[in-house]
């Protein structure tokens, strides 16, 4: 097991007790006060989106409705569960939180490079959630064109989409600020002796992801002004009335948000690296490989988008080309996934709670990556397209991937975090509501969509009805195992047995120091002799 | 690097962030949604007068905060950081131009109908100023090197004044095309046109800014050479956008 740094018992204190007060909060600049500010606001957002998520399923138990909701609600209720969702849960919630918290420490740093513009982030990030909880009750019709935005509707629709693109936009400041912050910080304060060789996977998939944040955010930015203008000001760039393209935005929208979700799943992945050697007491398996296979995917990821479109009536050529692609990033997302099978092999395993969610992820994302081939398919996806099969596809990816992975981080640092560990039985049973709940809900979706049964819709045909009820009942197992998960962690915030400095037995760098860590976190800066996971 | 040395624990907070954002908030997103959105000019320029002094104040005290702390740990990151700042930039131009190009390429006859005869003074102009700031700036950049104190203030003042030049005829430009009914609305092309020119505007703005935020504390001696290198690198990435608005755009 690694050897814990000395502390002198003055220099050990916690870093939630270095400073007091709601002052010491909100004029913070320590990354791991904001890690836990971001913990903090995205599972506030985390629930939003999930009581929306509950209530559409919930609508469709009936049909055609209304059960508890109008269609034009219905149609809003879907947007805003995507627009959470996506841009202020899942693109944000690893790298921000355990990115924040974790990066610095696991590189032997201080701080990060630029600390006053990772709570100016943050603030950026309270900013664009406001806007967007606003355009909800706002006493105007919230946007109800679906988190994609897609012109010409989202430029007529009356409902008040000026203010949720802007709320995007201000996230999207956000993002690029965390993501200059960390590739300097990656680059400028690795301790000595910590070669790039020798960076924990996570900081590599948080490095990449950096980078992908970087490149393709600015792109959906000018795209949402684009769009923005057109509504104000009445410009005709995308407008086919005035001489625009609508073609152009869904190329513009998803040269962004197709990279989106490799941000959303890359820094999942490298928390599933860190947890599996962990609890198979094993060096991971092809270290070069996860490295080179993050940045293939963050590489690859990037010329895909098109496959977002292929009945928009483009060029068979570059269909056949994004098709293409499309099975190419197959390759590195596999890799990954055979070297995690090989790092569990013969190893000495542990059921914790954390290596559970991270069998559920490479059991989860197995089943989303299998199925993204069937849609990256030519012939096939024309059948598919806007049917429910998507919508299961991206829920095993999006959720049973980055989501489950966020889990997984929650479970195998919160103990560094907070300096407390929790009832694992509890959190053994909440993880099993959460495995069989996602599944009923999120399967049955892919025969619906087989079936012919199209996404977005407030009502459906009567041989649809059986499959929807079983997918409606697997949600409220889902939020069941929610609920128990997070009762369990708050419970044991209060009333947990205190943690030591490594309950895990953990060989990367957070696992040396206190739990939780003192400000500033090391007294001297370590000297890295070695690669990460060597175990004995 | 120096964090090896052992070195007394610091608590840190800063106002000038919480500040800052707040200030951004009120002075753009919040005021163009009550002007544009909300039809409500009167709370649009209250929220202006909130935003505008609050950015100013946390600006200055960001910057005074960052020249007293001389030898914290991160000094010197903004030269790394400010190139990944400006590939960041330049996929947002590269997204606009791309628009441009897509649209261009596509249609029918160009430029479209309503389009006035187009004037190449002003761009040839623009372009000699951007020019001449760019050589200016460099010579800034070589007196801070010598170091030569008073010619970098000279230098920069120089190169402020082709900023904000560029920024009126920029104005002027503007004003002359709507008056001759060339607005944003009139056709693609308008659209296009005030889209990209007003972002390379934007971005000479923050320059500006820039600048200043440099200028000031060195006149009292305070100067950052990081600071400065990296607002220098800042502003040829400004010039090189603007080959790309003026050889697309103008005389294309």
């Amino acid at each position: 097991m690694a050897e814990t740094l000395k502390w002198n018992s003055s220099g050990a204190e916690s870093f939630y007790r270095t400073g007091r007060g709601l002052f010491s909060w909100i004029f913070t600049v320590d990354h791991k006060r904001i890690g836990i500010l971001y913990l903090c606001s995205i599972l506030s957002l985390f629930v939003l989106g999930v009581s929306f998520g509950f209530l559409m399923r919930l609508e469709l138990i009936t049909r055609p409705g209304p059960f508890i909701m109008s269609a034009q609600t219905y149609n809003s209720i879907f947007t805003l569960h995507g627009v959470i969702m996506l841009f202020l849960f899942i693109i944000p919630a690893t790298p921000s939180v355990f990115g924040n918290f974790f990066l610095p420490i696991m590189i032997g740093a201080r701080d990060v490079s630029f600390p006053k513009l990772n709570i100016l982030s943050w603030w950026f990030y309270v900013a664009g959630a406001s806007i967007a909880i606003y355009s909800l009750v706002s006493g105007w019709a919230p946007p109800d064109t679906g988190w994609t935005f897609y012109a010409p509707y989202s430029l007529r629709t009356g409902t008040n989409v000026t203010l949720g693109l802007l709320a995007v936009f201000v996230l999207g400041l956000s993002s690029i600020l965390t993501g200059i912050n960390f590739v300097t910080t990656t680059h400028r304060l690795r301790a000595p002796g910590m070669s790039w060789r020798r960076l924990p996977l996570f900081v590599w998939t948080l490095y990449a992801t950096a980078w992908v944040q970087i490149i393709a955010t600015p792109v959906l930015g000018v795209t949402f002004v684009l769009v923005m203008m057109e509504r104000v000001f009445g410009i005709g760039i995308f407008d086919p009335a005035k001489g625009g393209d609508p073609i152009m935005y869904q190329h513009l929208f998803w040269i962004y948000s197709h990279p989106a979700v490799y941000i959303m799943i890359l820094p999942g992945m490298g928390v599933i690296s860190e947890i599996l050697p962990v609890f198979s007491r094993r060096t991971v398996f092809g270290y070069s490989a996860i490295v080179y296979s993050s940045l293939g995917i963050a590489g690859v990821g990037s010329l895909v988008w098109g496959h977002h479109m292929f009945i928009s009536g483009y060029s068979y050529t570059a269909g056949v080309l994004f098709s293409f692609f499309t099975f190419m990033v197959a390759i590195p997302s596999a890799i990954k996934v055979f070297n995690w099978v090989g790092t569990m092999y013969k190893g000495s395993i542990k059921l914790d709670p954390p290596f559970l969610y991270a069998l559920a992820f490479i059991f989860l994302f197995s089943i989303g990556g299998l199925t993204g081939l069937i849609l990256g398919t030519l012939s096939v996806n024309v059948h598919l397209h806007d049917t429910y099969f998507v919508v299961g596809h991206f829920h095993y990816v999006k959720f049973g991937g980055g989501g489950f992975a966020f889990f997984a981080g929650l479970h195998y640092w919160f103990p560094k975090m907070f300096g407390r560990l929790y009832n694992k039985a509890r959190a053994t049973v909440a993880w099993f509501f959460l495995f069989i709940g996602f599944n009923m809900l999120y399967f049955p979706m892919f025969i619906l969509g087989y079936e012919g049964m199209p996404r977005r819709y407030y009502n459906y045909l009567p041989q649809y009805h059986g499959l929807q009820v079983v997918s409606i009942v697997g949600s409220w197992i889902l939020v069941a195992g929610l609920i128990l998960m997070f009762g369990n962690l708050v419970y044991a915030l209060f009333k947990g047995e205190k943690a030591g400095v490594n309950p895990w037995g953990g060989e990367t760098l957070e696992w040396r120091i206190p739990s939780p860590p003192p400000a500033e976190n090391f007294e001297r800066i370590p000297v890295i002799e070695h690669r990460p996971y060597e175990y004995k | 690097m120096n964090q090896t040395v052992e070195h007394e624990l610091k608590w840190h907070t800063s106002y000038w962030p919480f500040l800052l954002s707040f200030g951004i908030l009120f002075l753009a997103p919040l005021s163009f949604i009550f002007y544009f959105v909300y039809n409500k000019p009167m709370l649009s320029i209250l929220s202006l007068g909130v935003g505008a002094p609050l950015v100013l104040i946390s600006i200055a005290g960001w910057v005074k905060e960052g020249l007293e702390d001389e030898h914290g740990y991160s000094q010197g990151h903004s030269i790394w950081a400010m190139p990944i700042l400006i590939v960041s930039e330049g996929f947002l131009f590269i997204g606009l131009f791309a628009a441009y190009w897509g649209l261009r390429l596509s249609s029918q006859a160009w430029p479209p109908a309503g389009t006035p005869e187009k004037a190449y003074a002003m761009p040839i102009i623009l372009t000699a100023i951007l020019a001449l700031s760019a050589f200016s700036s460099h010579r800034a950049e070589k007196s801070l090197d010598n170091p030569e104190h008073a010619g970098f203030v000279a230098w920069l003042v120089v190169t402020l004044i082709f900023a904000v030049g560029f920024m009126g005829l920029t104005a002027y430009e503007w004003s002359r095309l709507i008056g001759e009914g060339f607005t944003i609305k009139t056709n693609v092309y308008s659209s296009a046109f005030y889209t990209i020119t007003g972002f390379h505007a934007s971005h000479v703005l923050v320059g500006v800014g820039i600048f200043i935020s440099i200028l000031i504390p060195a006149l009292s001696g305070k100067i950052s050479y990081p600071f400065v290198k990296s607002a220098c690198i800042y502003w040829h990435f400004v010039e090189l956008v603007w080959l790309f608005v003026v050889s697309q755009v103008y005389f294309w």
